[in-house]
């Protein structure tokens, strides 16, 4: 009985039903674009992260071998660059370094303390067809290393 | 017994059949490359962590727990002395070392594209056999043949001249798939592998502790 109602009277999908499909379809296949658009920014960005990260590490390492008891007034800040593929636009980092003084009484008889900063800093690129792209594209880390140096 | 039965011309059928087939075809399409992209992604990323997990191997030592427990063989950071491969692509590191216990590592680029270690700690022997001792790639996937992640490119610089100094330098590659007949060597390149390169510097504080 209900087979039977159910063939009576078809008259197909409504313009407004198509449309309505489409629309979600539509809805979903941009959804999955800016998802996998997302996905390779934040790939990339990772990777000029760690490149940044090593070469703080590394600057650490060259200043300790250079100047081993930090005896310098300042150092300069210098620049270098990101370059995730041969073909990739390099994207201009700065290094810079900052000398602090720690205080520590437990130690401060016997040894002085000083902290060596160094900070990379870049802009990131825009992505592509992700929204809110205007958030804050300038990425910054510092790693630091503690000097003990003997006050004899 | 079915009244009112108006159903679909032959035209309208065929029509419906066409339209249905290219929509049903380009979203199946769509949604290949869609797990193709996702899945380049996270070979690129497994390719970062592989050429990350060589780096901090040479810088800090590596572990082999089958072998020697949580002790980790020497790297960079406090090795009495280095020696360089005349080719700077291999590193064979020194202990600190007083007592007359052979000791001694070597990192080296294999001809498979592979990171490995060999090294002599005491009585323990690590990597002389070739199940053991590779440092990269994690996966040994292949692509007709040839490693799916291999290092390109693996060079180590002494920056002082008394190998104080170390440069460590690797680049690596991931293949996602196999290159097709009609492509250049370029568009091989460009279209199906994809290169990460990362860069390392590191001073041998114990340098001047060697005996």
């Amino acid at each position: 009985m209900k087979f039977k109602h159910a063939l009576q009277n078809q008259q197909g999908s409504a313009l407004i039903e198509v449309l309505a499909a489409m629309g979600i379809l539509l809805f979903v296949i941009t959804g999955m674009m800016i998802t996998i658009s997302y996905a390779r920014y934040k790939s990339i960005s990772n990777y000029r992260y760690r490149i940044a990260l090593l070469k703080a590490e590394s600057e650490l390492q060259i200043i300790k071998k250079k100047y081993p008891t930090l005896s310098f007034y300042q150092l300069a800040s210098k620049e270098f660059f990101i370059q995730t593929e041969g073909n990739a636009k390099p994207i201009k980092a700065m290094i810079t370094y900052r000398i602090e003084n720690a205080n520590d009484e437990q130690i401060s008889l016997f040894a002085q303390t000083k902290i060596l900063k160094v900070t990379v800093s870049w802009q990131e690129p825009s992505p592509l067809l992700v929204f809110g792209s205007n958030q804050n594209r300038q990425k910054e880390l510092t790693v630091r290393e503690d000097y003990y140096l003997n006050k004899d | 017994m079915i009244k009112n039965q108006k159903g679909f011309t032959l035209t309208e059928l065929i029509a419906g059949l066409a339209l249905s087939t290219l929509l049903f075809t380009g979203f199946t399409m769509f949604m290949v490359q869609f797990v193709n992209n996702f899945k380049e992604i996270k070979e690129f990323h497994q390719l970062q962590t592989d050429l990350l997990h060589v780096i901090e191997s040479i810088r800090y030592g590596y572990i082999d727990k089958s072998k020697i427990g949580e002790r980790s063989i020497i790297g960079l950071l406090t090795a009495g002395r280095v020696e360089i491969g005349i080719a700077a692509n291999n590193l064979t590191v020194y202990p600190v070392n007083k007592s007359n216990k052979p000791y001694w590592a070597k990192y080296y680029l294999d001809s498979f594209g592979q990171v490995r270690i060999q090294a002599i700690y005491d009585q323990h022997v690590i990597g002389f056999n070739s199940n053991e001792g590779v440092l990269f790639p994690s996966s040994k996937e292949k692509i007709k043949n040839a490693l799916k992640y291999q290092v390109t490119n693996f060079k180590i610089v002494d920056m002082s001249n008394d190998k104080s100094l170390i440069h460590i330098s690797i680049e690596g590659m991931v293949r996602f798939r196999e290159k097709a007949k009609n492509q250049t060597t370029d568009d091989d390149l460009r279209l199906n592998t994809k290169r990460a390169k990362f860069e390392s510097t590191v001073f041998l504080v114990n340098g001047k502790k060697d005996n």
